[in-house]
């Protein structure tokens, strides 16, 4: 098992960026006939006209979004909840080819008053482009677990 | 629906979506191997993952766009172009959705306004997930471009 990550791995301010994923027709077709089944989403024909092309679900963007975290870091983060998305922008097309991966920052880190062992992290995720161009951003808030004491050095 | 046609406080059905153990699992093995996990440490009941809940929402508002859509076609009536949504906030998770569980979703219009592009209006929207037994899962508002009449109409 990797070591657990607590509060204390994720300080304020911090920049880190991970992932990679290309993005194909056949995913974005297949995401977009479960979930969002729009003609710009699973129809190229149709697509061309109304957004220049076959575009991806915003809720594909997202869910890519959410397997980079889990294989970055959310697997093994000590979370104690995971308190909701409080934004997400689909600021740019996603297009079939593209190569996107996360660049995650620290917006917030702060402990819990009451609750000595607890922390609260906000991240703001930026989802990035090939052309380093920020497709989508999301900001959610985790309380995780802070490090226990016997782990402290 | 044109952006003329849509009243603030008008709420409406999107209808019910249930969650498959098969349905669950297939989301996590794409999106979010928490699940993979869950499955793999012999848990009776998956829990869905929250991007899932939200997306199966998604599914159940084009499908009612789309029947009143077939319905306006039926009538002779003009479509509106379809918008896309530039995002959504305040998503929250206010109980879990576990394999067996139906959600029924509806949305009520928060406000609406006219944008600088003369085609198109901005509406907001409350999601709502309600399971079974009459408990919130799922709560977001969003932001969706709507087409406007246009004058020659």
């Amino acid at each position: 098992m990797p070591e657990a990550l607590y509060f204390e791995d994720f300080p304020l301010g911090e920049v880190v960026e991970y992932g990679g994923v290309e993005v194909s027709v056949d995913e974005i077709m297949a995401f977009a006939r479960d979930f969002d089944p729009q003609p710009f989403h699973t129809d190229e024909e149709a697509a061309r006209a109304a957004t220049g092309g076959l575009i991806a679900s915003g809720w594909h963007t997202s869910a890519l979004l959410l397997r980079m975290n889990c294989e970055a870091f959310l697997m093994r983060a000590a979370i104690l909840e995971e308190a909701g998305v409080e934004e997400v922008r689909w600021q740019r097309p996603v297009r079939p080819g593209d190569h996107l991966h996360v660049r995650r920052h620290t917006l917030i880190s702060r402990p819990r008053e009451a609750q000595t062992s607890v922390g609260e992290v906000e991240f703001l995720y930026e989802v990035v482009n090939q052309e380093g161009v920020a497709a989508m951003t999301q900001r959610s808030v985790l309380l995780l677990k802070q490090r226990p004491q016997a782990l402290r050095n | 629906m044109f952006y003329e046609d849509i009243r603030v406080g008008q709420s409406a059905a999107l209808g019910q979506t249930e969650f498959s153990r098969e349905a669950i699992l297939a989301y996590g093995k794409r999106f979010d191997p928490r699940i993979v996990a869950q499955a793999a440490e012999g848990h009776a009941r998956l829990a869905a993952s929250g991007m899932h809940v939200a997306a199966a929402g998604m599914r159940r508002l084009v499908d009612t766009r789309s029947a009143l859509r077939a319905a306006m076609a039926e009538r002779g009536e003009t479509l509106p172009q379809l918008g896309v949504s530039p995002g959504f906030k305040d998503m929250r998770w206010p109980h879990p959705v576990h394999e067996g569980d139906i959600v029924s979703y509806s949305m009520e219009t928060m406000s609406k306004r006219e944008t600088s592009k003369p085609k198109w209006g901005l509406i907001t929207n409350r999601f709502r997930g309600v399971n079974q037994h009459g408990r919130e899962v799922l709560v977001f508002s969003s932001a969706v471009l709507i087409a406007r009449r246009s004058e020659d109409l």
